[in-house]
């Protein structure tokens, strides 16, 4: 009886909360239709133009040899990328998170900036700098090192496109963590290194990763800005994506949609391990949430 | 170990935390920090461990300048408000922190280690949860293993901010007694902050009460209970009744109320205020003609060890009086009744 | 802030390391940079900078790229608000996907994107063979690029709504219940005012993105100097013939574009969470 009454009671409140059936089924189909129409088909067609000539032309598209020297670019540009926004990610966030001054919002937002500017934006400002009609570029000729329309020009744009990622995942995630651990570990004796590798480090490790993965994920993907930096030297300075590109305004579909395949294969996966990595980081998020508010660092 | 605090300031921005504190405590003393919170007395036990820096000032211990010593070399035990346990590390991995980071060439071997942390497991008696991890445990048991941590590491001076502060009301009983057994056992210098003067009074040997930033007492419980050096020691300590009053032959005598937001109203030939404690009051059903308070029962509350009643007074304010279940039954009371007041103690302070 | 670090002694090591790398970093690789393509317009004489971003044909092109990405953006806060609502509020097999697959568009290279865009809404593709008979073109004319724009910015409207809307507590909408109101006046009247600064930030947000992309445009847009040709585009060309100054002057104005949208959606970000507290 008095279950029975308890359940009604439920039901009446998840009647107050929701709308009549047939409006719960237009709604889901709507977003359902919208979706598969943005994301899931695109998606498909990536694959199966991928494969319209069969495996044989998707694995010699792919192990052909301009599209292995872009790919190796392209892991380069990340695997430089990466690392150093990493460490920019990690002192910035200690940086901010750990101690108190004054400008700590203007910084913040200054590390933002780069998210905020048109890729194809982001290129030029290294042309005006580094290329020949640029700031530098009478003296980087005159000693014969190349920076635009070359790799360290690739690297440069796809350094600035990804600066913000790790950041902006960790700023946060450290504010919330407060000091009280880092202070606790200083009066045990530990020292700063100690306090960063044994006490911060375990607890931001899957922000951590969440921002890598990102970050990772437009290193790897940028277009626009590695198109001005570039030069498109077919085998030298195309990067995976340029690469697409050329293949694509060649009429070479096919190989240009097997290219795209490696590409949305690894936004597959990237989703796939996003997915996990922020829910673990969710989880220590909310670890900090349910523990008693932490202190947050004072004035100094 | 002895700390010597002298002319300690600290400001943060435009707020002064302490103003020219000055403090001495003795070896192996339990000492409490008592005042009302924003009085200085947690950023006291911060400066005394080093994690913050005073502006003006200096500290000793054992007579040896400790002023700029930064927190790892002060070698003091501090139990954090909130614990602060590292949540991605067991209790006994929490416990053992403080000796894993030392040098090398000072670090205990393994199974020196793993003897010391099962020997404070089982002084807070946690040996059973030695694996678990801190999300695991009540806040009873994750005070313990943060005084457990802090202890590990052998400090010269244990230091509590609020020990008890986040633990319902139970549990802060029990452990109260037990933080004065261990500290009757152990004998480290130790110094707790808090704001419930229940808590200090009974817990340590001397009691440095705080207000503003400057220290208003310092005494042994009994010392400033029963001779708060002031009005703000007094009303801070305990439940009171404020009456303004008038000296009459030498004797001090009620005529009427200050309300305590209104201290300074108080006219000119009222020189005094007189504090009386709820249970300092003779009550009865007659006049006695001396001293006395007229007023009508309002409300009265008698579950409890003592009975609490409400008296509104000629005057018109509420007078708080506590009186015992027997006075109570004999007097038979009900709201409406008139009764007569006569405090049997009153404190006066100038005002 | 030099006083602080001057003078201050902290308890948590690492603040002038940390900071220094910092600041130094991000001068390097953002700051300077940046002002080098301020200090460069300087070169250019206000007649000439105004030649440029007034020209017609860059003023068709600021036409098109605001116009598609607001279109853009009102469809993502449309469709994107009732993604999000759906995601919270109802249950349906799969809903964990779908809820991963919503982030596709920040995963996905947006050249990968174009390609394939353009690969469905040709004549011949998989959604154009159906629209050509009905006298409707997408690929190569503007509404193929309020169609990547759209997919561009997808996800934040979703991601900024979903949020709020999962903070809601029941109580309030069993409390318009109480009072009588019906289903849509608590909608209307008490969730909508709730989630409207979430909504507005996602549409900037969307909106922002929208105006600077490139990768994904240039593949369905045809590019037709007047006609597709967006922003961006407009500026690579003009590289593309050396036209330095004329590059840098577009870019400039994209610049500031960008900096005022920031400073809008940090001023909305902010209202957001005031509202939330």
């Amino acid at each position: 009886m008095l279950r029975h009454k308890a359940q009604s009671a439920r039901s009446v409140s998840a009647r107050v909360r929701t709308e009549p059936r047939a409006v719960r089924i237009v709604l889901i189909l709507a977003a359902l239709g919208f979706l598969a129409l943005f994301i899931f088909l695109p998606v498909v067609i990536v694959f199966v133009s991928a494969l319209q000539k069969g495996w044989q032309f998707y694995l010699s598209a792919i192990g052909e040899p301009d599209a292995l020297a872009a790919i190796r670019l392209t892991l380069l540009a990340a695997g430089i990328a990466v690392p150093l926004n990493l460490l920019f990610g990690v002192t910035a966030a200690w940086a901010i998170a750990k101690f108190d001054f004054k400008g700590k919002n203007l910084l913040i937002t200054l590390i933002d900036l780069p998210f905020s500017v048109s890729p194809v934006v982001s290129g030029i400002i290294f042309v005006l700098i580094f290329g020949l009609h640029g700031w530098l570029g009478p003296w980087l000729d005159q000693h014969d090192i190349r920076i635009i329309f070359a790799v360290p020009g690739i690297v440069l744009a796809t350094l600035f496109v990804t600066f913000p990622f790790i950041a902006r995942e960790l700023i946060p995630l450290m504010q919330a963590q407060g000091i009280d651990e880092e202070e606790a570990a200083l009066s045990l004796g530990a020292n700063g290194w100690q306090t960063f590798w044994r006490i911060t480090l375990p607890n931001i490790k899957w922000g951590l990763l969440y921002g890598v993965i990102l970050c990772n994920a437009r290193a790897m993907g940028e277009f626009g800005a590695v198109s001005v930096v570039s030069g498109h030297i077919r085998g030298l300075t195309n990067t995976l994506t340029l690469h697409v590109e050329i293949l694509y305004n060649e009429y070479n579909t096919a190989a240009a949609f097997a290219l795209a395949s490696l590409l949305a294969f690894l936004a597959l996966v990237t989703l796939v391990a996003k997915s996990i990595v922020g829910w673990k980081s969710q989880q220590q998020l909310k670890a900090v949430e349910q523990s008693p508010p932490g202190r947050k660092p004072y004035e100094n | 170990m002895r700390i010597e605090v002298q002319n300690m300031t600290k400001r943060f921005g435009a707020f002064t935390a302490l103003n020219n504190i000055s403090l001495q405590v003795q070896t192996g003393e339990l000492l409490a920090l008592l005042g009302p919170s924003g009085c200085g007395k947690t950023t006291l036990l911060r400066i005394l461990a080093g994690l913050e820096f005073s502006d003006a000032g200096s500290i000793r211990f054992d007579g040896e300048d400790a002023t700029g010593q930064n927190v790892r070399a002060r070698r003091v035990g501090f139990v954090f408000q909130h614990y602060a346990l590292f949540r991605h590390m067991t209790v006994f991995e929490n416990i053992a922190f403080g000796l894993r980071v030392r040098p090398r060439s000072q670090r205990p071997a393994r199974v020196e280690i793993t003897e010391k942390v099962t020997n404070l497991l089982r002084l807070v008696k946690l040996q059973e949860l030695a694996q678990r991890y801190p999300a695991q445990l009540s806040g009873g048991q994750r005070q313990r293993v943060a005084l457990a941590r802090a202890l590990a590491v052998e400090p010269r001076v244990l230091l509590l901010d609020e020990p008890f502060g986040a633990l319902d009301a139970k549990v802060r009983q029990e452990l109260r007694r037990w933080l004065r057994r261990l500290h009757e056992e152990i004998h480290i210098t130790t110094i707790f902050v808090t704001h419930d003067q229940e808590e200090a009074l009974e817990v340590a040997d001397r009691l440095v009460i705080m207000n503003s930033g400057e220290i208003e007492q310092i005494g042994t419980p009994e010392q400033v209970y029963h001779h708060p050096a002031n009005a703000f020691v007094f009303h801070f300590l305990g439940d009171v009744n404020l009456f303004r009053c008038r000296t009459e032959n030498g004797y001090p005598l009620i005529i009427g109320h200050v309300t305590p937001e209104q201290p300074g109203e108080a006219e000119e030939n009222v020189a005094e205020k007189a504090f009386v404690r709820p249970h300092l009051f003779n009550i009865s059903t007659q006049a006695h003609g001396v001293n006395e308070i007229k007023g009508k029962v309002v409300h009265i509350n008698p579950a409890g060890p003592t009975v609490k009643i409400e008296i509104m007074s000629e005057w018109g304010e509420i007078v708080h009086a506590h009186i015992s279940q027997e006075q109570y039954a004999e007097l038979q009371l009900c709201p409406g009744a008139q009764v007569f007041l006569q405090p049997k103690q009153m404190q006066i302070f100038p005002d | 802030m030099r006083a602080n670090l001057v003078k201050k002694q902290r308890v948590i090591p690492g603040f002038g390391l940390t900071m220094g790398y910092s600041l130094l970093y991000l001068s390097l690789l953002v700051l300077i940079p940046l002002a080098g393509i301020f200090l460069k317009t300087t070169t250019l004489s206000w007649a000439q900078f105004f030649e440029t971003v007034a020209a017609p044909r860059a003023l068709a092109s600021y036409r098109l790229s605001f116009g598609a990405s607001a279109v853009a953006a009102l469809l993502n806060a449309f469709f994107g608000f009732i993604v999000a609502w759906v995601l919270v509020r109802y249950h349906f097999p799969g809903k964990q996907i779908i809820d991963a697959i919503v982030d596709l568009p920040f995963a996905l290279p947006t050249a990968v994107a174009g390609i394939a865009f353009t690969a469905l809404y040709t004549t011949n593709g998989w959604i154009g063979r159906w629209l050509a008979p009905l006298g409707i073109k997408v690929a190569f004319t503007p509404v193929g690029v309020i169609l990547v724009l759209t997919f561009i910015g997808l996800p934040f409207v979703v991601r900024t709504v979903q949020p709020v809307l999962q903070d809601i507590q029941p109580d309030i909408e069993e409390a318009a219940a109480v009072l009588g109101a019906r289903r849509t006046q608590t909608f209307t009247r008490v969730l909508l005012p709730m989630l409207w600064p979430a909504l507005v930030t996602g549409f900037a947000m969307a909106f922002a993105r929208a105006v600077g992309e490139y990768g994904s445009v240039i593949f369905i847009s045809g590019n037709m100097p007047m006609r597709t040709e967006i922003t961006p585009l407009l500026i690579i060309t003009k590289l593309e013939q050396y036209d330095y100054a004329g590059a840098t002057a577009l870019a400039v104005v994209m610049l500031l574009v960008s900096f005022a949208l920031l400073l809008l959606i940090n001023t909305l970000q902010w209202w957001t969470r005031r509202q939330r507290v």
